[in-house]
């Protein structure tokens, strides 16, 4: 593989204003993607995965300036798109395509299929310098039919008579109608069955094969990713926690939140020797809207907290000060001593005992503080921990 | 001998729609015992949904349950078939003996009244709780399901919920009158996998705890491999095979199944093999094909599967396969089964 970055994302960030009223005491901004730096090579498949909300779609639509980045470069083949004004777009957008999730909603209903194909090629005058143009595009969009595994009756047909596999291979054919460098696959097989998903992925194999692509495949579906992955990005919360190559990255991963993940992956292989040995997180996403100065997953790291014990002498002393990484319940009466984060004082500390807590989990400082960066713990494996290495070596628990 | 809970005899739907008759299930026979999780899997389409609405007597106009019996085996014994009920005796089941949760954990929930208020509402109903009674039992069922402070956040509005937290709030309903059955049907798709693990580990936990039986479908292998004990694999409105989950994903015998397996990549491989798909679409329910679904797609198909929908051919005491291969006289070719682990 040509170790030349065919884009490089530097510091992209895609804020999206969530003020609401004419009289709002503060501006809310929704952080959907938060300095995100990563790079894709020619010819290699950049995964990039995470939860729903992770900004892993809107990232992908940033590069192609569906939306505006808010802060930072997307510099393909050498320009900067980020800074090239939306009437100059244009050769760019030929150079990355994009294929959709939803097959029912990303092709027009009442286009027929040789006009979905044919827009690009004629919006970008393709074939202009052509003898006969109409059927240079005829003749083309039946080899692109045929190379997606359709047939030329289907070019005038319209989107709703064919099944959603057929449709995302049309999807496809679009796509590689006006001969893209870099395609953007956001969630391209999610909304297929699984006997039909293959098929897909297998297309995709062929093509970047075929015709030198670069792919940004974005997935929910780790084990679709890792299959198709060379490298993989990992993100939550706007931020991307880990970069490695895909084999690293499944088999040594370093984040707590990569660990996490991948363990909560349902194997399909029932008598797994890793059955039990999973890693449930504890809660739910926090809101993306004006996240505070800290490690995005610190809310949920199994790492982030500490435990103390009340062994008699200095409990009271240990917690007073500090976030009280869990709601404490009173069982009886289904009522919470200490809500989750918040701050012990010396009365919730003495109630704390007074209800007779042996034990209480409280916030890692340095977690709740400072925002980790992305950086290299070893060759081409990035991560962002402020405890990788205590981690890794075992003297975090 | 174990206890049966469930027996599904012959049951066929449809719908009638302008377009025709959807055969949504086309007859489908199998039983479940106490304490056993039942895994019903298949592609969009394969009538596994159509199978969960049919056991609750849910099918809904245009659609009606054309043929079969849905056994129910009561506590003590006695036997109701759930098919010859009346919605009005049905709904004295629902809910107390049978409890189902679905997909999407929002549009299950009303919107405009508090958690408290729908849970109260389903308790009420099925005990002779007072309020003050049944809102102490909401409370305890969903601090038993992991919402974190049950007390300030029971009279919350399902808007404030995660999720993850809606699909706790509505399993916490479900168990909240101890129902011998829960059927689970896609509870976890439309989750994240880091809530899906949460919810799956809480399904085992539950099951065990109040010792119910659950019929949970999904177009997951995974999740059916994580909390399944026993499998059901549909296509096409049919049990194409049925057994433990250890010879669902070790000795497959159905050339759909293997195919299914043989689709997904195996994380457990270290190699990049190249993925085999299964070709082809699946079948069209308004007119379906007359032999065996699968055999249009089938890389083995004989004659005779386009003819005839293959019997259940028993291959162990639990496991069953709907395909003519195993017929004795059949050839039996020896790459159909290397895709097996």
């Amino acid at each position: 593989m040509d170790k030349k970055p065919l884009l490089e994302v530097r510091n992209l960030k895609k804020y999206f204003d969530k003020t609401r009223g004419l009289f709002a005491k503060e501006k809310k901004f929704l952080h959907a993607v938060d300095d995100i730096s990563f790079d894709i090579y020619k010819g290699e498949t950049f995964g990039l995965v995470g939860e729903s909300g992770c900004g892993k779609s809107t990232t992908g639509r940033t590069i192609v300036k569906l939306y505006e980045p808010t802060d930072g470069q997307i510099i393909f083949d050498g320009v900067d798109l980020a800074s090239v004004p939306e009437k100059e777009m244009l050769p760019y957008r030929r150079k990355i395509q994009m294929i959709f999730q939803d097959p029912y909603a990303s092709l027009n209903a009442r286009m027929t299929v040789t006009d979905i194909i044919a827009e690009g090629i004629v919006t970008h005058k393709l074939y202009k310098d052509h003898d006969n143009p109409e059927k240079a595009i005829q003749d083309r969009i039946y080899e692109l039919l045929e190379s997606v595994g359709l047939k030329k009756e289907h070019a005038s047909r319209y989107p709703h008579e064919f099944s959603g596999g057929q449709r995302q291979r049309i999807g496809i054919a679009r796509a590689l109608a006006v001969n893209p460098d870099l395609i953007i696959c956001d969630e391209p097989i999610s909304a297929l069955d699984v006997s039909i998903q293959a098929q897909v992925v297998n297309m995709l194999e062929d093509f970047q094969k075929e015709f030198g692509l670069t792919y940004l495949f974005i997935a929910h579906d780790l084990s679709m990713v890792k299959y198709i992955s060379d490298r993989i990005g990992v993100m939550y919360l706007g931020k991307l926690m880990e970069v490695a190559t895909s084999d690293e990255l499944y088999e040594t991963p370093l984040h707590p939140y990569t660990k996490a993940l991948l363990s909560s992956i349902p194997l399909p292989d029932p008598e797994h020797e890793d059955k039990g040995k999973r890693i449930v997180l504890q809660g739910d996403v926090p809101s993306p809207i004006n996240p505070k100065d800290r490690c995005r997953f610190a809310t949920r790291c199994n790492y982030s907290k500490i435990l103390v014990e009340n062994d008699g002498s200095d409990f009271k002393q240990q917690i007073v000060g500090k976030y009280a990484r869990e709601t404490v319940i009173d069982h009886e009466r289904h009522h919470a001593i200490v809500e989750e984060n918040q701050y012990i004082t010396e009365e919730i500390a003495d109630m704390i005992i007074d209800f007779g807590v042996d034990k209480i989990y409280i916030n890692r400082s340095k977690c709740f503080s400072e925002e980790p960066k992305l950086e290299e713990y070893k060759k081409d494996h990035f991560t962002a921990c402020h405890f990788t290495k205590e981690i890794e070596e075992g003297t975090i628990k | 001998m174990k206890k049966k809970v469930l027996e599904v005899k012959g049951v066929k739907t449809s719908f009638f729609t302008h377009l025709g008759e959807v055969q949504a299930v086309r007859g489908i026979d199998f039983e479940l015992n106490e304490g056993e999780i039942l895994g019903i899997v298949g592609e969009s389409g394969s009538g596994k949904s159509v199978t969960s609405l049919s056991i609750m007597n849910l099918v809904d106009h245009p659609g009606e349950i054309k043929e079969g019996q849905i056994l129910f085996h009561e506590e003590d014994g006695n036997i109701v078939d759930f098919t010859s009920l009346s919605s009005r005796k049905m709904n004295e089941y629902r809910g107390n003996d049978v409890a189902m949760i679905f997909q999407d954990p929002m549009t299950s929930l009303n919107p405009v009244y508090s958690i408290q208020n729908q849970m109260i509402e389903v308790i009420q109903r099925h005990t002779d709780l007072n309020k003050q009674e049944a809102i102490e039992r909401a409370k305890s069922l969903l601090e038993q399901v992991g919402i974190p402070d049950p007390e300030g956040q029971i009279t919350d509005y399902p808007h404030q919920f995660s999720g993850g937290m809606r699909q706790r709030a509505l399993i916490a309903t479900a168990i909240s009158c101890n129902p011998r059955l829960l059927i689970a049907d896609e509870p976890t798709t439309a989750l994240d996998v880091t809530i899906q693990a949460q919810i799956l580990e809480l399904l085992k936990k539950l099951q065990k705890e109040i010792n119910m039986s659950i019929i949970l479908i999904t177009h997951d292998l995974g999740v059916i491999a994580e909390v399944s004990t026993h499998v059901i694999v549909m296509y096409g409105g049919m049990i194409m095979e049925k057994g433990t989950v250890h010879e669902i994903f070790y000795e497959p015998k159905h050339p759909y199944t293997i195919g299914l397996h043989q689709s997904i990549p195996q994380s457990a491989k270290k190699q990049k093999e190249r993925l085999v798909p299964i070709e082809g679409s699946p079948p069209d329910l308004l007119d379906p094909p007359t032999g065996c679904p699968f055999s249009p797609r089938c890389p083995h198909a004989m004659e005779v599967c386009l003819e005839k929908a293959a019997p259940l051919f028993e291959v162990s005491d639990s496991q069953k396969v709907s395909c003519w291969l195993l017929h004795e006289d059949a050839p039996k070719p020896k790459e159909i089964f290397k895709g097996a682990k």
